[in-house]
C-alpha cells in the first residue's frame, strides 16, 4: 500500500517537474549548415549580428558533397533555414522545390555574371555565392625556366621537346576526365551543352561530339602518343615535384603538396590551341535557402546584411583559402597569392552546368576519355559513343 | 529492501520516460510520444508489478530494436510502395504551392515598399503597415487589408512609420522575434497583386502566374487559361504533356517492385549486380574457409612452438579497423603508381578493369576473413576430442583418412552456423566495395549507378543517396527489401540445414 | 660424439619433415597478412605523402604527417580519437549487456514468444541499416527539438542507437554458449535459495567471461569501423567526428587525396586496438567457437 502511495506521489512529482519547465522560447534561432570545416569562420563572422538582433544562430558542420540530404530533410521539417551546397546541385534542388528563391535578396551587381549564372535556373537565383573553385595549370620552373606557357603553340613545343630529349616522361600532368580535360576538350570545339549568356538552358543541344570536335579530334590521339598526356591516367603528381613533367593541372587542394615537395612553380591558365584561354570548369559554392525554413524572413535579413558583405566574404575566404565570390572581396586579395593566381583564371572560366542532367554527362563523359586513354577507342570515337549515349540516356529521361 | 528500491527506480525511470513522452507529444512527435508512453507502460509493468523474469531481462533490448531497427526498417518499407524520388518529395499541397510560389512574376516597375510590423492594440494581431501608392497607407495581413487615414500615421523623413492609431509599431528587436510569423503574410492587393515581406524592412509586389481549383483539383495558368491536372505519378501535366516541376510523392502500388523485372534499364544491371553479389558472397566463404582451415591444420601442430607467434600475426587484419585498411589497400592497388604494381612490375589496371576490380575485392575480402576463419577452425579442430583423433590412428587410418573422415564433419558441423552467418554478412558487406572500388567500373547503360564490383547493398545505396540521375528512394527501398528477403531465406535455408535451428524448440 | 650428431640429424629431419613446410606456409601468410600495414607504416613516415613515389623504407622520412595531423586545427585528430573510444566502449558494454540479459533469459527461461523473439532478433538484424540512416536522423532530430543531450551532434543517441543493435548475432552467440553451461548448475543453486538475478550475476556471467571479453571486442571494432550513420547523427563539425569519420575527410575528395596525415593517423589509429586484440587474443579463439558449439 505504502509502496503505490510512493508511486503516485512519484508520478505526480515528475509530471509538475516536466509540466513546470516551459516549451524553450522559439523566438529567433537560425539554423544554417554549413561546410566541413567552416562552422567556426561562419560563427566568428556572424556573431556581432547575432548578438545585435538577439538571434540564436545555430551554425553546424554538415553538409559535404552533393545536396546535404536535403532533399529528404527538407520535406520532412528537419531541414536548418540556410544550408551550403555547390552551385551544380542547383538544378536538382529546384526540380526537387527543396530551396526558395531568393532574387529579391541577392544583391546581384556583388557577383560576377559566371557566378550568378551558376546559382540561377530558371531566371530566378536560389543560392548566395560564397567562393569559387577552379583547376589551373602549374609550370614546373626547374624545368621550364620561362614560366608559364602564353599560347598552345609555346606549351606543346616546350612539352614535346623535353619529353624528346629526355629530361621529362610527360607533357602535362592530368586525370584524363572531363572535370580535368574540359580546357582542352573546350579548344578543340567540344562542350557538354550549349551555353547562352552564361546560362544552360537548352540542354538538347550537346556538343560532346559537335562537327568542330570530331574534325579536331585526331589531336587529341597525337598529344597522348606525343606523352603530351600520360595515357596510364594515373595523375602521377611526383613526375612534376621531381621535374620529370614541365606541367601539371593543379586544384587549390594540390597547393600544400606541391609547397611541401618543395618545387617552384607558376601558376595560370590553360591557354586555347585557337589562341586566347581555354575555359575550365568554376565551382560556386552558395548558401541556399531552405524552402521549409522555420524564419524565412530572418534567414534572408542574415543573408543581406551578413552574408552579402564583403567583410563576410574575406573572412570566409581567409579562413579556408578559397577564392570569394564577392567582386569586392576578390579585389582586395593579393594579387601574387595563390588563390589570387586561381581567381585570375577562374573569372574567365565556364561555369559548370547547374542543370539536373549534368548527373548523367559525367558518368559516359568520363567512361569515353577512360576508354580513349586505355586505347579502347580512338578519341572522336569515344566522344561519338559519350555523345550518343547521353543523349539516348537523357531521352529516356 | 532491495525490492523495495527497484520497485521506487523502476517508477521513477517508468515517469521519467511518461514526461518525455509528453514532452514529445506537445512538439508534434507523434510516433516518439506514442513510443515513450508504451516503453514507460512497459517498464514499470515487466519490472514493478510483472512476476514473469523473462521480460525483466529482454525488454531494454527489445525497446532499443524496436526503435532505432524496426521502426526504420518498416518506414523503408513503406517508402518501397511510393514514387519517393528526386522531383517527387514533396506533399502534393507543397507541391502545389511551390509551383504557385516559384511562378511568381515580381510586378515590373514597382519599386520595393518600406513596412513596419505593428500589432492591433485591440486584437494584438499582427498587421504590416505600409505606405501605397504615395500618401495611401494601408495595415494588411493575410485576412485583412485595412486603410489607414494619413492624420493616423506618423511617417518620418526616411520612409519609415514610427505610429498608427489603433496599433502599436514594434520595435526592431521584437519584429526580429515576430519574424516567424511575418513569413506567412500575404496581403492580396488587387488586380491579383500579392505582397510579400522580402525580409524585414520591404514588401515585394507580385503577381500569381498559377491558380489551383480545389474542387476541380487543378491548376490554371491565369494568362492562357491553360489547365494542368495531376497524373497518377504525382505531377502536374498539361493537356499535352508538359509537365509541372516539382511533382509530388504518391503510392504507386508494386510498381517500383515490378519495375525491376519490367524496366530493361534496371533489370540489366540489376541482373549483372545479383549475380556478382551471390557469387563474391559463396566464393569468398568457401576460399576464407578453406584457406582459414588449412592454416588451422598446419599450425595445430605441438610441435611447432612458434604457432603463437604466427597466432599473433593472422590476427593483425581483423584488429585493423577495416574502414581504414580498405582504405589503405585502394591506395596500394592504384595502377602503375601504387605499390602493388610497382613491386610485381605490372601495369594491372586494378580498380578500372572490371576483372581486375573484382580480383582486388577478392583478394581485400580474402585478407579480412582470413583470420576469423582461421580462429574459428583452431578453435574447433582443438574442441575434438582427442580420443577421437587417437582411435582413429589406431585404427590405422592415413592422415588424409582422418582428416576427411572424421575432422572434416566434426570442424564443419561446429562451423556450420559461423558459416551461414558469414555468408549472410558477405551478402552485406557494404564497406568494402563502397571504400575500395565505389561499386566500379561502371557499367555502361546502367543510368551511371550500377558498376562491375557492386553488390545488391552498395548499389542500392548508390540509387538512394548517391545516384549519378537523381536519388531514388522509392526503388532503393522496395531493392532493399529484395536484398533482406534474399539473405533472411538463404540464412534460414542455411540453418535449418544446419539444423540449429532445434535450439529454438 | 658421432651418436649425438646421429641424433642431431634426425632432430633436423624431423624438423624439416615436419616443421619446415609450416614456417613456409606460415611466413608467406604472415606477409600477406602484414602488408598493407607495412606499407601504411612507410607512408606514415614517408614525408612526400605520395603513393607513387613511396618505398617500403622511405626516402624522405619524417615525422612531418604526424606533425601536420596534430597542428591541424579544423581536423582535431586526439579528440576524433577520444570520440570514438566513448562512442565505442561505452556502446560495446551497452551491447554485451543487453545481449549477455537477453541471452541469458533466452537461454533459461521458457517462455511465450520464445521462439518468435529467437527468429526477430535474427532476421531483423539482416536488414541492411544503410536506408534507415535518414529515418535515423529523422527520430534523432525529433529526439534534439525536445531535448537537446539526445539530439544530433551528442554521442548518447548514437550510443543508443548502437545499443540497439546488441540483439541479433551477439546474442545467438551468447546463448549458444549459455546453453552449453549445464542447467544443474543453476538447478542446484535455486534449491539454495539464489533468485534468478543472482544466478545470472553469480553463476553464468563469470563463467561467461571469455565469451563476453570476444562480444565485446567485435562490437568494439565493429563500431569503430561505423561511418555512415556516425556521420549523419553526429554531423561533420571536426570536433564532433570520429576517427573512422574523420581520417576518411583527408582523402574524400575525388582528387585531393592526402594520403601522409591519413596514413599517420590510421596507424595512430590502428596501434591501440591491434594492442588490445593481441592482448586479448587468447580469448578469440575459445571463445568464438564456444558460442556456436552445444553440449
Amino acid at each position: 500500500m505504502k509502496l503505490r502511495r510512493l508511486g503516485v506521489g512519484l508520478l505526480g512529482a515528475s509530471l509538475a517537474l516536466f509540466g513546470s519547465i516551459a516549451p524553450a522560447h522559439a523566438a529567433s534561432t537560425l539554423t544554417i549548415w554549413v561546410n566541413g570545416g567552416d562552422a567556426d569562420a561562419y560563427k566568428a563572422a556572424s556573431s556581432d549580428w547575432a548578438a545585435k538582433n538577439n538571434v540564436t544562430l545555430n551554425i553546424v558542420a554538415k553538409c559535404g558533397l552533393g545536396d546535404c540530404g536535403m532533399s529528404k530533410l527538407g520535406p520532412a521539417g528537419a531541414g536548418p533555414d540556410l544550408f551550403f551546397a555547390t552551385h551544380d546541385n542547383t538544378g536538382s534542388l529546384v526540380k526537387s522545390g527543396v530551396v526558395a528563391s531568393l532574387s529579391s535578396t541577392i544583391n546581384k551587381t556583388l557577383y560576377p555574371a559566371a557566378v550568378l549564372a551558376g546559382v540561377t535556373s530558371n531566371y530566378q537565383q536560389y543560392g548566395i555565392p560564397i567562393s569559387v573553385s577552379n583547376i589551373a595549370l602549374a609550370t614546373n620552373l626547374a624545368l621550364v625556366p620561362s614560366g608559364a606557357p602564353k599560347t598552345w603553340k609555346e606549351l606543346e613545343s616546350t612539352a614535346t621537346s623535353l619529353i624528346t630529349s629526355g629530361k621529362a616522361t610527360v607533357g602535362i600532368v592530368t586525370h584524363l576526365d572531363g572535370y580535368f580535360m574540359q580546357p582542352f576538350f573546350e579548344s578543340l570545339g567540344g562542350y557538354v551543352f550549349e551555353n547562352k549568356n552564361g546560362s544552360y538552358t537548352n540542354t538538347k543541344n550537346i556538343g560532346l561530339y559537335s562537327k568542330t570536335l570530331a574534325k579536331n579530334a585526331s589531336l587529341m590521339d597525337q598529344w597522348l602518343s606525343e606523352k603530351l598526356f600520360d595515357k596510364s591516367n594515373t595523375y602521377d603528381g611526383s613526375a612534376f615535384t621531381n621535374g620529370k613533367a614541365p606541367y601539371q593541372v593543379v586544384g587549390p587542394w594540390s597547393i600544400d603538396g606541391l609547397d611541401k615537395a618543395g618545387v617552384k612553380y607558376e601558376l595560370s591558365g590553360i591557354p586555347s590551341v585557337n589562341g586566347g584561354t581555354a575555359r575550365a570548369f568554376s565551382g560556386v559554392s552558395a548558401l541556399y535557402l531552405n524552402r521549409f525554413a522555420k524564419n524565412k524572413i530572418l534567414a534572408k535579413q542574415y543573408l543581406t546584411e551578413v552574408v552579402q558583405t564583403t567583410a563576410f566574404s574575406k573572412a570566409i575566404s581567409t579562413s579556408n583559402s578559397s577564392y570569394p565570390a564577392n567582386i569586392e572581396a576578390a579585389a582586395a586579395i593579393d594579387k601574387k597569392s595563390v588563390i589570387a593566381k586561381f581567381g585570375a583564371y577562374g573569372a574567365l572560366c565556364l561555369p559548370m552546368p547547374n542543370v539536373a542532367e549534368m548527373n548523367t554527362v559525367w558518368t559516359y563523359w568520363n567512361n569515353s576519355f577512360a576508354d580513349w586513354a586505355s586505347g579502347k577507342a580512338k578519341f572522336g570515337a569515344a566522344m561519338q559513343a559519350a555523345s550518343a549515349n547521353l543523349k539516348n540516356a537523357l531521352a529516356q529521361g | 529492501m532491495r525490492q523495495k528500491f527497484m520497485f521506487v527506480v523502476t517508477y521513477a525511470f517508468g515517469l521519467v520516460l511518461l514526461g518525455m513522452a509528453g514532452k514529445f507529444v506537445e512538439n508534434k512527435s507523434w510516433f516518439l510520444g506514442f513510443f515513450f508512453v508504451i516503453s514507460s507502460g512497459l517498464i514499470i509493468y515487466v519490472y514493478a508489478i510483472s512476476k514473469k523474469i523473462p521480460g525483466k531481462y529482454l525488454v531494454p533490448g527489445l525497446l532499443l530494436l524496436v526503435l532505432f531497427h524496426i521502426y526504420p526498417a518498416f518506414y523503408s518499407g513503406v517508402v518501397a510502395f511510393t514514387n519517393d524520388s528526386n522531383g517527387h518529395q514533396l506533399s502534393k499541397t507543397q507541391a502545389i504551392d511551390a509551383i504557385i510560389t516559384d511562378s511568381k512574376i515580381p510586378v515590373q516597375g514597382l519599386a520595393p515598399i518600406k513596412y513596419s510590423t505593428a500589432q492591433a492594440t485591440d486584437t494584438k494581431e499582427i498587421y504590416l503597415i505600409f505606405q501605397f501608392p504615395e500618401n495611401v497607407f494601408w495595415a494588411g495581413n493575410s485576412d485583412s487589408l485595412v486603410p489607414l487615414n494619413v492624420a493616423d500615421v506618423n511617417l518620418t523623413n526616411t520612409g519609415e512609420i514610427t505610429k498608427a492609431t489603433g496599433f502599436r509599431v514594434l520595435t526592431s528587436a521584437e519584429t526580429v522575434e515576430a519574424s516567424s510569423d511575418l513569413q506567412n503574410i500575404v496581403i492580396e492587393l488587387k488586380d491579383g497583386i500579392w505582397l510579400t515581406p522580402s525580409d524585414l524592412n520591404y514588401l515585394e509586389a507580385s503577381k500569381q502566374s498559377f491558380r489551383y481549383s480545389t474542387q476541380r483539383d487543378e491548376l490554371i495558368e491565369i494568362s492562357t487559361g491553360t489547365t494542368y491536372h495531376p497524373n497518377d505519378n504525382g505531377q502536374m501535366v498539361g493537356s499535352s504533356g508538359e509537365l509541372l516541376y516539382p511533382g509530388w510523392k504518391v503510392n504507386v502500388g508494386w510498381r517500383n517492385f515490378t519495375s525491376v523485372v519490367r524496366d530493361e534499364e534496371i533489370r540489366r544491371p540489376l541482373a549483372a549486380v545479383l549475380a556478382w553479389t551471390l557469387f563474391n558472397a559463396i566464393l569468398i566463404v568457401v576460399i576464407g574457409f578453406l584457406f582459414g582451415l588449412i592454416l588451422a591444420l598446419t599450425f595445430n601442430s605441438p610441435h611447432l612452438r612458434s604457432k603463437r607467434i604466427y597466432r599473433m600475426i593472422f590476427i593483425v587484419p581483423l584488429a585493423i579497423p577495416s574502414v581504414l585498411s580498405v582504405l589503405v589497400w585502394s591506395g596500394l592497388f592504384a595502377t602503375n603508381i601504387g605499390v602493388i604494381d610497382r613491386l610485381l612490375h605490372i601495369h594491372t589496371p586494378w580498380l578500372t578493369n572490371s576483372f581486375w576490380a573484382r580480383i582486388a575485392v577478392l583478394i581485400v575480402e580474402l585478407w579480412i576473413t582470413f583470420p576469423y576463419m582461421f580462429l574459428i577452425s583452431t578453435g574447433a579442430i582443438q574442441a575434438i576430442p582427442n580420443e577421437i583423433i587417437e582411435a582413429a590412428e589406431i585404427d590405422g587410418a592415413t592422415a588424409l583418412k582422418s582428416f576427411s573422415q572424421i575432422k572434416l564433419p566434426l570442424v564443419l558441423r561446429t562451423v556450420a552456423p559461423l558459416l551461414v552467418a558469414s555468408l549472410a554478412m558477405a551478402l552485406n558487406n557494404f564497406g568494402v566495395i563502397y571504400l575500395l572500388t565505389g561499386g566500379g567500373p561502371i557499367f555502361p547503360n546502367s543510368n551511371g549507378n550500377a558498376g562491375a564490383t557492386d553488390i545488391l547493398i552498395s548499389y542500392t545505396y548508390k540509387l538512394a543517396f548517391n545516384s549519378q540521375e537523381g536519388n531514388n528512394y522509392g526503388l532503393a527501398s522496395a531493392l532493399s527489401i529484395l536484398n533482406f528477403a534474399l539473405i533472411a531465406l538463404i540464412s534460414i535455408y542455411g540453418l535449418r540445414r544446419m539444423k540449429t535451428m532445434e535450439g529454438v524448440n | 660424439m658421432s651418436n649425438i650428431g646421429f641424433l642431431q640429424s634426425k632432430k633436423m629431419k624431423f624438423w624439416f619433415k615436419k616443421l619446415l613446410w609450416r614456417h613456409l606456409v606460415g611466413i608467406a601468410v604472415a606477409i600477406f597478412a602484414l602488408f598493407p600495414l607495412v606499407w601504411m607504416i612507410s607512408a606514415a613516415f614517408d614525408v612526400t605523402g605520395q603513393i607513387s613515389t613511396q618505398q617500403l623504407i622511405p626516402m624522405h622520412r619524417g615525422l612531418s604527417n604526424f606533425t601536420d595531423l596534430f597542428s591541424n586545427s579544423e581536423k582535431p585528430f586526439f579528440i576524433w580519437v577520444r570520440n570514438s573510444m566513448v562512442v565505442a566502449i561505452s556502446a560495446a558494454v551497452l551491447q554485451t549487456l543487453i545481449g549477455a540479459t537477453a541471452a541469458y533469459s533466452l537461454s533459461r527461461h521458457r517462455f511465450k514468444g520464445r521462439k518468435l523473439t529467437l527468429t526477430t532478433i535474427l532476421i531483423v538484424q539482416m536488414f541492411p541499416q544503410l536506408l534507415a540512416t535518414t529515418s535515423l536522423f529523422l527520430i534523432i532530430n525529433s529526439f534534439g527539438l525536445t531535448f537537446s543531450g539526445l539530439g544530433l551532434g551528442h554521442q548518447l543517441p548514437l550510443i543508443l542507437i548502437f545499443g540497439g543493435g546488441a540483439l541479433g548475432v551477439n546474442t545467438w552467440m551468447l546463448k549458444g554458449f549459455f546453453d552449453t553451461i549445464p542447467s544443474e548448475i543453476d538447478e542446484a543453486a535455486k534449491i539454495d535459495g539464489a533468485g534468478h538475478f543472482v544466478i545470472f550475476t553469480k553463476i553464468i556471467v563469470p563463467l561467461a567471461i571469455p565469451v563476453f571479453i570476444v562480444i565485446f571486442l567485435l562490437s568494439f571494432i565493429g563500431i569503430l569501423n561505423e561511418y555512415l550513420i556516425t556521420s549523419v547523427i553526429l554531423g561533420l563539425d571536426g570536433k564532433s567526428m570520429t576517427v573512422a569519420v574523420g581520417l576518411q575527410q583527408f582523402i574524400y575528395g575525388q582528387y585531393g587525396k592526402n594520403w601522409g596525415p591519413f596514413t599517420a593517423g590510421a596507424l595512430l589509429a590502428t596501434i591501440p586496438v591491434l594492442t588490445l586484440f593481441l592482448f586479448l587474443q587468447k580469448y578469440l579463439v575459445s571463445g568464438l567457437v564456444s558460442g556456436s558449439t552445444k553440449g
